[in-house]
């Protein structure tokens, strides 16, 4: 799973971003276990030590928890999920829409557009 | 560790050296043959002419040995490679034991097969007959055995060289402490560490006149010296450039000690 | 106990203080950027480490002794020229290897190499410069250290290797041993550093933690250094 990331910005957020996309998208499972921390620094190709403080923010967000057995694993907290669903759809929505008014698009003409875009999926 | 750092060394040093023995051997051999062609002129001259390859082989061997170990001590401790050498977990002691030891070695074989060269092209039971009357008639003069000489004049020069071999290294290890023309300084002090053994030598040598009239003769008077003379000068060159050898190694040793500096 | 440290450390060359009373603490278990121009004293930094050049002044302390045997064995270095014995085979370059270091791990060491698709018969004499120094960083991954310290590791080689190689050193790193990355190639290398260490002029200018850094001045750390280091 090769990540691209940016120098601009601490790496361990952009960690926090992309395990975040992967939990309220259902890649990852509410309720699966996590690969180590050894494995998923591999995986994305990050230091350790910057995946473990990734991590320690996701649990902070309640994303994840820490079982006794020191495994960790995605929250099975459905609400949660599908707020943070919502936040990110808004986001990205939002964005949409600036942009594309910017380019001097109307609400009516932007549907039209995800219309056409949608079916052709 | 000492023994892996001495098989490497001397590896890489006999790998190139052992072409030189097989090609001054092959040509002694020739030489030989061909010069045992008394009638015919065409393969006689070609016996001379690797006579000459022979004896331009002999030094070779020489000067190479000489040449090859200085490399390779340059090469370790101050080229690229002494990167590797420096980050060894072994003591410095041990990485300048190995090299004097395999260039020493180096030396022992190559004088051995100088002298089975010399042996193969030229021994006959005349030549040696002839050389033995030869010194019969300097018996009023050298008092010694034939043998003896020869034996002690080889034994003399090996130690000799040995004593070359270290004060090369001198000079590199004093070269390279200069902050430029580290090559250009090691020779100026190669040179001037041979002068100085040689004052030693001759130093030792009046010191030794002082308790031994022959020497002090050789010093003072034109007059030949008694027989005994040759021993006691064989002797005397043989203890003195052991000392030196000594003193050299721990010379260099202690400067090896002291730490590098490279590139 | 630190695992590196410097006290003090200062070093004349040719009558120029190449490097001016350096202090330096390197911690367990990081993965840190040396970062400064070149001829700044980044190497002579390292070569202090590793014996390649004796302190004017002042201490360097692994594991709080002085450099010597015990150092060199938990250090795994690979400096920036190829510093293997061209004559001999890359095969007999990992022998070497095997015989001088305990916590050499030859069977790695091959593995590596067939990933590379380099022929461990071949004389390194003959091989091309690139593939030299592949080698030479094969060999040095290969080792079980404490500290590793790679000085401009990513230097004049094509981006398929570079990302190689910064694979090696990730799934390298293990619990406990630190790496020192010495660079001026800081854009391919900074997502993966723990801390960084500007050196200029023979001075540590700045020491920080790299993500910090990046709050701190909202910006990449390349571009901090080209901020600091404008001529």
């Amino acid at each position: 799973m090769k990540q691209d990331f940016s120098n601009e910005t601490p790496i361990y957020l952009q960690i926090v971003e992309k395990i975040k996309i992967l939990i309220i998208s259902g890649q990852i499972l509410p309720g699966d276990r996590l690969p180590s921390v050894r494995d998923l620094a591999l995986d994305m190709k990050v230091n350790p030590n910057t995946m473990q403080k990734a991590l320690v923010e996701l649990e902070n967000l309640r994303l994840i928890y820490t079982e006794r057995t020191n495994g960790k694993y995605a929250t099975q907290n459905k609400k949660l999920i599908d707020k943070l669903k919502q936040e990110q759809s808004a986001k990205l929505t939002t964005y949409y829409i600036e942009n594309m008014s910017k380019l001097g698009y109307s609400l009516k003409e932007i549907i039209e557009q995800i219309k056409k875009k949608g079916e052709k999926k | 560790m000492l023994k892996k750092l001495l098989k490497y060394d001397l590896k890489y040093n006999l790998k190139f050296l052992s072409i030189f023995y097989l090609i001054t051997v092959f040509f002694g051999i020739i030489t030989r043959l061909f010069l045992g062609f008394q009638n015919s002129l065409i393969l006689h001259s070609i016996g001379e002419i690797c006579n000459i390859l022979t004896i331009v082989c002999i030094i070779a061997i020489l000067i190479n040995t000489l040449m090859r170990a200085w490399l390779r001590f340059k090469n370790n401790f101050y080229g690229d490679e002494a990167y590797l050498t420096h980050s060894l977990p072994v003591s410095k002691n041990s990485l300048y034991l190995s090299k004097v030891l395999s260039s020493v070695i180096c030396l022992f074989t190559s004088i051995v097969v100088i002298l089975c060269t010399i042996f193969v092209t030229y021994y006959t039971k005349n030549n040696w007959l002839s050389i033995e009357n030869m010194f019969t008639s300097l018996k009023d003069i050298i008092d010694t055995s034939l043998i003896f000489l020869i034996i002690g004049f080889i034994f003399a020069t090996f130690i000799q060289v040995s004593n070359t071999l270290q004060l090369g290294y001198t000079g590199l290890l004093l070269g390279h402490r200069m902050n430029n023309m580290k090559l250009g300084y090691s020779v100026i002090f190669g040179f001037i560490t041979h002068i100085i053994l040689q004052t030693f030598t001759v130093i030792g040598l009046l010191i030794l006149g002082l308790f031994n009239n022959d020497i002090m003769q050789m010093f003072t008077t034109n007059t030949l010296p008694s027989p005994n003379f040759v021993t006691t000068i064989i002797v005397f060159d043989i203890a003195m450039n052991i000392l030196l050898f000594i003193i050299e190694y721990l010379f260099n040793r202690h400067l090896l000690n002291k730490g590098v500096n490279i590139d | 106990m630190e695992l590196l440290e410097f006290k003090h450390v200062c070093k004349n060359f040719n009558g120029k203080m190449i490097l001016k009373d350096i202090n330096l603490k390197i911690p367990r278990g990081k993965i840190i950027g040396l970062l400064g121009k070149n001829g700044t004293g980044k190497s002579t930094l390292i070569k202090l480490i590793n014996d390649a050049l004796t302190p004017s002044s002042g201490e360097v302390l692994i594991n709080g002794k002085k450099v010597g045997i015990e150092s060199k064995k938990i250090i795994a270095y690979l400096p920036e020229r190829t510093y293997l014995d061209k004559s001999l085979t890359v095969k007999e370059s990992i022998k070497f290897f095997q015989e001088f270091y305990e916590n050499f791990d030859a069977q790695k060491a091959q593995n590596l190499l067939s990933d590379l698709g380099l022929d461990i018969n071949q004389t390194l004499a003959k091989m091309s410069k690139g593939m030299q120094e592949k080698v030479g960083l094969v060999l040095v991954m290969s080792r079980d250290a404490d500290l590793y310290i790679l000085d401009e590791p990513l230097g004049g080689v094509d981006p398929a290797t570079r990302d190689y190689i910064l694979d090696t050193i990730l799934s390298n790193f293990k619990d406990g041993a630190s790496i020192i990355i010495s660079t001026h190639l800081i854009s391919d290398i900074e997502r993966i550093l723990d801390e960084v260490i500007f050196i200029d002029e023979g001075k540590i200018i700045l020491t920080s933690d790299a993500d910090t850094l990046r709050v701190k001045e909202n910006c990449s750390i390349d571009e901090i250094f080209r901020r600091k280091f404008k001529c």
